[in-house]
């Protein structure tokens, strides 16, 4: 009866205005739903609607539709909560639905007040899970290295494992373990191996 | 009573699978915790009860500080503390032979608490045994994990769960089932579950609502972890970290 559709298509200086006259107005709750409606609709800046709410009483559970759909800062809400005295029931729910910091949590139960025990309402638990990820597979072709003698000096490559190992062999004796028999090509024409 | 944060433990299913081929999921075990603490550094393992009734064997499987699975099995002696022979860098999997008659404390050196076993429960242990990515493709595993409210009258209402932005955050997703106390498996953890809660069975990060919105007292809701890993992915040790949140009366 106010013209609101009105409103929500006039352009927003317009709308601010309008939301002056609102609040002047002294309207019924339901109607100011509608213009939060409006205002959501339109991103009306936080600090506006704040005033609207203020200003008109508007109940605890709209806030908390109007702090959802706005994504209202923590810190707003917090000055909100404090000044509209919001039953603990329904503050419990707003805490558990906008994950509010508990720095935040301290400030608004210290500034209402609320018992201790209230705090029981609410059970967040957070739970670490360890859990490891070995890496990549390396597969047998990997191991196959081929050991060539030049000189005096064994070199052993791998790009792979991106290692490389320089074995002197001054003895010309080698010891290799028996497991690495299998998968190692060993070119003895100029040394000694023990497997 | 109301529920406490205490009521509410995250426990592994029945089936955990140490390698691709065996079958993962099923109901609930809930003996087994699928939360704890590494140790610090590499060192033995220490175990003590506060009931001189735990004389019960514990089998520990970790790795040693050069990254190799090692495994030994130990004898309780109640409330004297008792080390393992070999030295873990970190722990896969505790099990006791039985329940704890009393509350068993597995640590490290000094305060370096791995975890408690709580009486009646059996040990604890690390989801996604021995994951290996592949050096030539991407890999997805899944796990299952339950959420169990242990409070023994009160219901947690509002209850969901949510993905926290850390550690291994990036790789992993969850999944809930979409009936609650479900024994639901796969035949192996490459295979994906079905059955999950949403119009779209997707695995997600964001706040998820469990079903039914509650979780009533004795009742758990299954989550499926889906652990995805791009080929030649790096080594890491981890944690994956979810929250659990709700009101109660």
């Amino acid at each position: 009866m106010f013209g609101f559709h009105s409103i929500s298509e006039a352009p927003f200086s317009s709308l601010v205005e309008e939301a002056g006259v609102v609040t002047s107005l002294k309207m019924p709750v339901e109607i100011v739903s509608s213009i939060e409606a409006i205002l959501a609709a339109r991103k009306m800046p936080v600090g506006l609607v704040g005033s609207l709410v203020e200003s008109r009483k508007i109940p605890a559970e709209l806030i908390g539709s109007l702090v959802e759909s706005r994504k209202i800062p923590v810190e707003f809400l917090t000055e909100l909560v404090v000044a509209r005295k919001i039953p603990v029931g329904y503050l419990s729910e707003l805490i558990v639905t906008r994950k509010i910091p508990v720095e935040h949590l301290l400030s608004i139960l210290t500034n209402r007040n609320i018992p201790v025990e209230i705090k029981t309402d609410v059970v967040l638990k957070t739970f670490n899970l360890p859990i490891e990820v070995v890496g990549t597979e390396v597969g047998v072709e990997g191991l196959k290295w081929v050991l060539t003698s030049r000189n005096a000096t064994w070199i052993i490559s791998s790009e792979l494992l991106e290692l490389i190992w320089e074995l002197d062999s001054r003895n010309a004796e080698w010891i290799i373990s028996s497991d690495i028999k299998s998968i190692w090509q060993l070119d003895s024409r100029d040394s000694n191996w023990k497997l | 009573m109301a529920v406490s944060g205490a009521d509410l433990v995250v426990y592994m299913a029945m089936n955990r699978p140490i390698n691709d081929s065996s079958t993962a999921g099923g109901d609930i075990n809930s003996s087994i915790r699928a939360t704890f603490d590494d140790p610090s550094s590499t060192v033995a393992v220490n175990f003590s009860s506060t009931s001189a009734l735990d004389v019960q064997d514990v089998s520990v499987t970790g790795r040693n500080s050069a990254g190799t699975i090692t495994s030994e099995t130990i004898t309780l002696s109640g409330t004297t503390t008792i080390a393992t022979s070999n030295t873990y860098e970190r722990i896969l999997t505790c099990v006791l032979s039985s329940g704890a008659a009393g509350i068993v404390t597995a640590s490290g050196n000094g305060v370096n608490k791995l975890t408690d076993i709580p009486a009646t429960e059996s040990g604890f242990c690390r989801p996604f045994y021995d994951a290996t990515a592949s050096s030539s493709s991407t890999k997805t595993l899944y796990d299952k994990v339950f959420i169990k409210n242990n409070n023994s009258s009160s219901t947690l209402n509002n209850a969901t769960l949510i993905e926290v932005s850390s550690g291994l955050y990036s790789k992993i997703n969850f999944g809930l089932e979409a009936i609650q106390n479900s024994s639901q498996t796969v035949t192996d953890r490459t295979t994906a579950p079905t059955g999950l809660a949403g119009a779209a069975l997707v695995y997600g990060a964001a706040p998820s609502g469990m079903v039914g919105d509650e979780l009533a007292a004795g009742n758990y809701q299954g989550a499926w972890l889906q652990l995805s890993l791009s080929a030649g992915e790096t080594a890491t040790n981890s944690y994956y970290q979810v929250q659990v949140s709700g009101t109660t009366a």
